[in-house]
């Protein structure tokens, strides 16, 4: 998911061409919340990922947001990734683990 | 939280007529109090909280319990009884044990390749090389019964082949399995021959002492640690000792082991008299060791809070290569040496709003601080997945730049696929939407189809083994979880399990207590097999299952960090700490756990300095990401109608409600504009900066969100899972707070 794989796809620059397009695009928790945005292509996911976190009244640096399986980068824009109208976007919460504290 | 217990048990003093506690003792007990300001979190045992210790029905943790039996153990070395304490579950040893061949008891076995047959530092290692340094009489186990959710203490007579269970409760269990306690007492039975036993036809002798103890449905633990305790301390376990155990109550005894705990951490040779001693004046023992008695090992860090903040004052003297550096590292002034100059680094990042970045994931540089000190998150772990995926891509000539180059390890040379942590919770959601009773078909194929998206890079014609680092959630929100690795080898239809902390489980359990996890996995290889079209076979019933015998943890805190090294060794090696190829910097053990995480963090923040200096160098792109600070073009006023950064929530379907769609919210025409919207934009200046923006955003929030909610009603209906998680929406979820 670095950047070269998205220079590498050619779909990537004819979708950039229409930056100032909106697409939509669903925030899915893994409780199934869904919260819906309409963004421009060009505009930073990382304002999205604020505008989820304080929605759901969650610090953002406690959740993650994914798409396709990759964390989405503060710099990444729908246009960078790809990002299609209706495309979802999973929001993971943060795991930690130290000892197996449910085991006895 | 007092530590150190107070003499408020009037009915224990009146019984023993105990003589007032002389003047030098309170005195040296008031110069050791300052471990009342101590958490567990300063003492490195993060998951040891004694705040839960409080709650009656908390029961001991098998790492809490490991934690306890390290401490006991030490103990009985230094008095130097020839019993020999056990941490909780065997099933990986005993498997082990029965598996090689057994030599006299004083030579060390080896496997079926000549080379030592127990990894260094290991449970068995420690446990053979303490019955080398004295003879061994007995044996105590820790032991977990699953069946029953309880723990009991065995007491093995080793010279006697008989087994005493002390059981808390009045009553015993009617199938309790102690094959795996005969077999490993078996092995460290001294002066045995060269011949494994014939284990099924062993004449072992089992006795229970009901203790009648415990009162309550959870104390177990704490009494099963304590007789431990009090039979390394020569306290004959009689009914006066007993009645006395009563009469002090779980909750003094709870107070007793925060003592013990806290002294075995905090004082500089380990575990003092004093706080053995005072826990024994119930029983008239004394100890009279003029140091500390129990030597902490090495590997267990003492808490020293000014050396550690010295150390992380210290300015970066030496230029070196920090991994050189790392490499030489074996004195403790090294090793503090290294944390000051991470220290330094990561206060660098944090005052840069820095974060290290590679590929799609991202480190925080608060979180760059857990390899110091604390538990392992998935950015720690997948950051290394993202690392080690890159490893696994690096072309010819371009070895240099891959992760490891600097440990001279070569390219790697098995192909594996790695997922990062949220494949586990996704396979989680798949596995409930597939369940009849909890979810629905159409949401599992959603869920299915847009899980099959993650593998859109992966070329099955390579990739046929997997490696998924799971954790594994906690049971309650104040814990942590558990970190292991999970390897799907297709070609083998097999799952390996590496896991740091293995589970106990029931002796007819086949999945040896991951049946969750496996059952996952199993949702995993379908979903992987549907990715690669057919051309790997989803697992059936002639998959193999096996948990592979890996260096345990031996504290609360570093499972993650096994994960990342299993993960590291499989990638480069295809197996662990292989000794042909591993350099010793790379190999691993509970033991230098904690100079693996520094090596870990100093070789990954160096080499994504390289790495991103040289890819500076082919094509400028900023190395470091910085914090977002605001976009240039949002600083400059412009008039509000070309304000491009907006966006609104909105129900996509639902194109009948354009009217507060963001077209129309940008395009600003006020009569389709609700009030609500119009009120919290009105303020907005000529001249947006991000902070307004975020004001008109919050306030149009609110008449959207009714409608959004009205939207998923139906879907509620469709499904269990859905109804359940609206209801559990958090409050600001359903009522947007105010704007500022």
């Amino acid at each position: 998911m670095s950047e070269e794989d998205h220079q590498e796809n050619p779909q990537g620059e004819v979708k950039s061409e229409d930056a100032q397009s909106t697409i939509n695009i669903k925030v899915v928790s893994s409780q199934g919340e869904e919260v819906f945005f309409k963004i421009k292509r060009s505009t930073k996911l990382s304002k999205l990922q604020g505008a989820y976190a304080s929605k759901v009244g969650k610090d953002v640096s406690s959740i993650r947001f994914l798409y396709d399986g990759a964390r989405i980068n503060d710099d990444d824009t729908p246009a960078s990734l790809d990002m299609e109208d209706n495309d979802t976007i999973d929001v993971m919460v943060e795991q930690v683990g130290g000892a197996s504290s449910h085991r006895p | 939280m007092t530590l150190w217990i107070q003499q408020t048990n009037p009915l224990l003093f009146s019984r023993t007529n105990h003589p007032p506690m002389s003047e030098s003792m309170i005195k040296k007990r008031e110069a050791l109090a300052p471990a009342n300001d101590f958490t567990p979190e300063d003492l490195h045992m993060l998951d040891l909280d004694w705040d839960q210790w409080k709650d009656p029905t908390h029961m001991l943790r098998q790492d809490e319990v490991l934690e306890m039996s390290n401490l006991l153990d030490a103990l009985s070395l230094a008095v130097k009884k020839g019993i020999l304490v056990l941490s909780p579950t065997f099933g990986h040893e005993v498997e082990l044990l029965k598996r090689i061949d057994w030599l006299s008891s004083d030579t060390e076995p080896i496997d079926h390749t000549g080379a030592p047959a127990f990894a260094d530092e290991s449970l068995l290692k420690n446990a053979w090389l303490h019955g080398q340094k004295i003879t061994l009489t007995e044996m105590l186990i820790m032991r977990y019964d699953p069946a029953r959710i309880h723990w009991l203490l065995f007491r093995v007579y080793l010279d006697k082949d008989k087994i005493v269970c002390y059981e808390p409760l009045s009553q015993h269990g009617e199938t309790i399995d102690i094959e795996e306690v005969v077999v490993i007492a078996q092995f460290f039975k001294p002066r045995r021959g060269g011949i494994k036993p014939d284990f099924d036809n062993l004449d072992y002798g089992y006795e229970v002492k009901l203790l009648d103890v415990q009162t309550d449905g959870a104390s177990c633990g704490f009494w099963m640690v304590t007789i431990a305790f009090l039979i390394i301390c020569e306290v004959p376990i009689r009914n006066s000792c007993i009645n006395l155990l009563k009469l002090i109550g779980v909750e003094n005894i709870k107070e007793h082991w925060k003592c013990l705990l806290t002294s075995w951490r905090v004082e500089e040779k380990g575990l003092g008299r004093d706080p053995v001693n005072n826990f024994l004046r119930y029983w008239d023992g004394q100890f009279n060791h003029n140091s500390s008695i129990a030597r902490r090992p090495r590997w267990i860090p003492r808490y020293n809070p000014q050396a550690f903040l010295q150390a992380m004052a210290q300015p970066v003297r030496d230029p070196d290569d920090p991994a050189n550096q790392a490499t030489n590292m074996r004195t403790d002034q090294q090793i503090q040496m290294a944390i000051g100059k991470l220290g330094v680094e990561f206060d660098r990042l944090e005052a840069e709003k820095g974060s290290l970045v590679f590929g799609s994931e991202t480190l925080e540089p608060d979180h760059l601080r857990r390899f110091l000190k604390g538990l392992a998150n998935d950015e720690v772990i997948n950051m290394f997945v993202a690392v080690l995926r890159h490893s696994l891509e690096a072309t010819v000539g371009q070895e240099h730049l891959h992760f490891a180059s600097a440990f001279r390890v070569p390219r790697p040379s098995r192909k594996f696929a790695l997922m990062t942590t949220f494949f586990y919770p996704k396979l989680r959601e798949l596995f409930t939407a597939q369940n009849p009773s909890s979810g629905s078909e159409q949401k599992a194929a959603v869920l299915e189809e847009r899980l099959l998206r993650w593998f859109k890079k992966t070329n099955f014609e390579v990739h046929k083994s997997f490696l998924l680092p799971v954790n594994e959630p906690p049971s309650d929100k104040n814990n942590a979880g558990h970190w292991l690795l999970v390897e799907i080898d297709f070609p083998a239809k097999a799952i390996y399990i590496y896991d740091s902390l293995p589970p106990s489980f029931k002796p007819d359990d086949r999945f040896q207590g991951y049946g969750v996890v496996i059952g996952l996995i199993f949702v995993a290889t379908q979903v992987i097999s549907t990715a690669s079209s057919g051309l790997l076979s989803p697992a059936g019933p002639d998959w193999n299952f096996s948990s592979i015998p890996v260096p345990r943890q031996n504290n609360a805190v570093d499972c993650g960090f096994f994960t990342i090294m299993f993960m590291l060794h499989l990638v480069y090696w295809g197996e662990l700490n292989p000794p042909e190829c591993c350099p010793p910097i790379l190999s691993f053990s509970a033991n230098s756990m904690h100079k693996t995480r520094i090596i870990l963090a100093t070789r990954l923040i160096d080499w994504l300095g390289e790495y991103w200096a040289e890819m500076a160098e082919l094509s400028p792109k900023p190395a470091v990401s910085s914090s977002p600070t605001e976009p240039m073009e949002q600083s400059v006023p412009r008039p509000i109608h070309q304000e491009d950064d907006t966006y609104v929530s909105e129900p996509i379907p639902e194109k009948d409600q354009k009217s507060i769609t963001t077209e129309s919210y940008m395009e600003l025409e006020p009569p389709l504009v609700p009030p609500s919207v119009r009120t919290g934009y009105s303020p907005v200046p000529s001249s947006v900066d991000g902070e307004d923006e975020e004001l008109a955003y919050n306030s149009a929030l609110e008449p959207l969100d009714e409608i959004m909610l009205k939207k998923e009603a139906p879907e509620v209906q469709a499904s269990e899972l859905w109804s359940s998680s609206l209801s559990s929406l958090p409050p600001s979820f359903q009522t947007p707070p105010p704007p500022p």
